[in-house]
């Protein structure tokens, strides 16, 4: 076990910036989860970690020792891949002893080793099979067995449940979990499914263009985006974003402003909903989360209006598909509710996020 | 009932197809059969591929020991194999870290390389002969083994070449990365993982080169004098002169030259197959 420190870790392919100045700070035993859309350089960042690409610029250091000039295996990792790269020539038995072989580990350290690996993921009955006798379920707990075999300080795991079907993903998101609080090994885990890294992460790193956008635990996260990138990344549906105005309002629910959205609606700002300061005047990107929003039935109460273009029932919980003005919205009702293309829908919105239109950074957060 | 009795016209009638196929591929090879073992010396045309009289001696007359009481025969076998196992050896030794380079790495020269290697397959390996003829004549290597395997080599060495990358290039890079995490140097990933991975293509390249080898006769007829250096393609033609032939010897020998072939086809087929569909299926 080992705690990870990156100082201003840079790389580019050609004249492709993929990394830049990434810095980041793993503690011992955690389980860190770097997430972001395609193409983020969050693939890129893990195999600097593991040496099997070098950095332009940068310190990488596991504990005190700076690993940016040491070769893989001197590193002392253990990596999950997307295509778990078992070898196919060998039988589960001999993927899960390679390591460990070439480690030149004693013959009975390594079968104690492989039962233990084996009886922990459920592999014992499959010990002899060939990596093709695997289902893809099978595969993914070999390549997870490979890597806790070798007891390295460190594991890293690159998108290793894109693979799985959906129920599959599930289980194996539990496991992994499972098997960390297990071993306490500090991991690094690549995904771009949010889902996952809600889950699974002690702290998360959200990358955007070679950047790291926030870090801190994935509610923290959730609740406080920094910015208007990563309030739309985590959650799903999406966080919505409504250009609008901060204007004063009669019988705006006492804060006496409201948010002119355009088309003549206004969303009236409600004591409490945010934490920060708003300028009269100012432009502004309102970010509400679909279940932040609360439809309202009494006519008297000031709301923003919408117009309902389509209903998705989902069984638990229904999402409505509406228009402000031109701005498309997603509204969370209840399971049972149904509303008809066309009909207006009132709401309020008793928790807000404000972005700076411009550069998107949050410029007031819900209390 | 009458669904079953269907299914086995079906199956009868495959099989009648598939038995005319099999008779017409290997009408031919019953013939050299039946005049290898025929008795009489002029084949005559009939219907039936049966031996006439059978007997041993043109086996014996091919196989057995020469006049002058040396096995000769044995020695233009073992120059056959000898030739040919080494030019799939020193093909595949050369093709493999060629191959290598090429399907994993980015350098200098890279593309044309790969065209000159291209070129090369343009020629017939007769085009050649002449100047493989002066070339072998200067270094000293005319009528021997050694000159002929570095002929058959420079010439199996670029369908090797090209054979390989393709089998390299569909193992995922993934492998030798995880391999190397695991604690192997490059060079041992390439070995611990890549070779075996690779191991049907490098069959199938092989069992090609050797086989390319084992048959050639043009060069083998040019560049060997003597009749101790001779390879089997060449023995054979020997006994179907202009003014003579003696067909019943030629098709004894033409099956024993089959036998080493299609022991090794037996011994690598599982190979083959693999070989000819890698790639198909990942992972």
């Amino acid at each position: 076990m080992v705690a990870i420190r990156c100082k201003g870790v840079a790389k580019r392919f050609g004249s492709t910036v993929v990394l830049d100045g990434v810095s980041l700070e793993v503690p011992d035993g955690a389980f860190a989860v770097l997430v972001g859309p395609s193409g983020c350089g969050k693939s890129t960042l893990l195999r600097l970690l593991a040496g099997l690409e070098r950095t332009d610029l940068g310190t990488i250091c596991f504990g005190e020792r700076d690993v940016g000039e040491l070769a893989p295996r001197e590193r002392d990792i253990a990596m999950v891949f997307q295509s778990y790269a078992l070898y196919p020539h060998l039988t589960v038995r001999e993927n899960l002893a390679f390591g460990l072989r070439l480690r030149k580990t004693p013959k009975p350290a390594i079968e104690a080793r492989v039962r233990e690996v084996s009886g922990m993921l459920g592999l014992e009955k499959l010990l002899d099979r060939m990596p093709r006798e695997l289902s893809g379920g099978q595969r993914q707990r070999v390549a997870m067995g490979r890597a806790i075999a070798r007891r390295a300080q460190l594991f890293l795991f690159d998108e290793p449940l894109s693979n799985l079907d959906a129920s599959l993903r599930a289980a194996v998101r539990v496991e992994i979990r499972r098997l960390h609080l297990e071993l306490r090994t500090t991991s690094v885990y690549v995904t771009h499914d949010q889902v996952e890294a809600m889950t699974l992460a002690d702290v998360m790193f959200v990358l955007n263009k070679g950047r790291i956008e926030q870090s801190g635990a994935p509610l923290d996260i959730y609740d406080r985006p920094a910015t208007r990138f990563v309030a739309g990344f985590l959650g799903s549906p999406a966080m919505n974003f409504l250009e609008a105005r901060v204007a004063t309002a009669e019988g705006a629910g006492g804060t006496g402003l409201a948010l002119e959205v355009g088309a003549g609606a206004s969303l009236p700002l409600e004591p409490g909903a945010f934490a920060g300061e708003v300028v009269k005047g100012a432009k502004v990107t309102v970010g509400v989360r679909p279940h932040d929003f609360e439809p309202v039935a009494d006519p008297n109460i000031p709301a923003l209006a919408a117009r309902v273009v389509l209903c998705e029932a989902l069984g638990g919980e229904t999402y409505a598909h509406a228009t402000v003005g031109e701005q498309p919205l997603v509204v969370r009702l209840g399971g049972s509710e149904r509303l008809d293309p066309g009909a207006r829908l009132r709401l309020r919105a008793p928790r807000i996020h404000l972005f700076d239109p411009a550069r998107g950074r949050a410029l007031a957060r819900p209390t | 009932m009458k669904r079953r009795g269907r299914a086995v016209l079906e199956s009868v009638g495959a099989h009648a197809l598939i038995l005319v196929f099999v008779g017409f591929a290997l009408y031919p090879v019953l013939w050299v059969v039946a005049l290898a073992f025929s008795g009489n010396d002029t084949p005559e045309a009939r219907l039936l591929p049966v031996p006439v009289q059978p007997t041993l001696k043109h086996l014996v007359e091919v196989v057995g020991p020469s006049p002058s009481g040396s096995w000769l025969f044995g020695r233009q076998l073992l120059n056959s194999l000898v030739v040919s196992g080494a030019t799939a050896a020193v093909g595949i030794g050369i093709a493999i870290p060629t191959a290598y380079a090429l399907a994993r790495f980015e350098f200098v020269g890279k593309k044309t390389g790969v065209r000159a290697l291209l070129a090369t397959q343009m020629f017939p390996a007769v085009a050649s002969a002449v100047p493989l003829y002066m070339l072998l004549s200067a270094l000293g290597l005319l009528n021997s083994r050694t000159g002929l395997v570095l002929c058959y080599a420079s010439t199996a060495v670029p369908f090797a070449i090209f054979q390989l990358r393709a089998a390299f290039e569909s193992i995922p890079v993934e492998l030798e990365e995880a391999a190397m995490v695991d604690g192997a140097t490059r060079f041992g990933a390439f070995l611990r993982v890549v070779l075996p991975a690779a191991r049907p293509a490098i069959a199938v390249t092989g069992l090609f080169a050797f086989m390319s080898a084992y048959n050639e006769f043009i060069l083998a007829a040019t560049l060997l004098g003597s009749e101790d250096m001779f390879t089997l393609p060449v023995v054979l033609q020997r006994y179907v002169g202009e003014h003579s032939a003696n067909w019943p010897a030629f098709a004894a020998g033409a099956l024993v030259v089959s036998l080493p072939v299609m022991a090794l086809f037996y011994v690598v087929q599982r190979h083959l197959v693999a070989g000819l569909t890698a790639g198909a299926v990942k992972g």
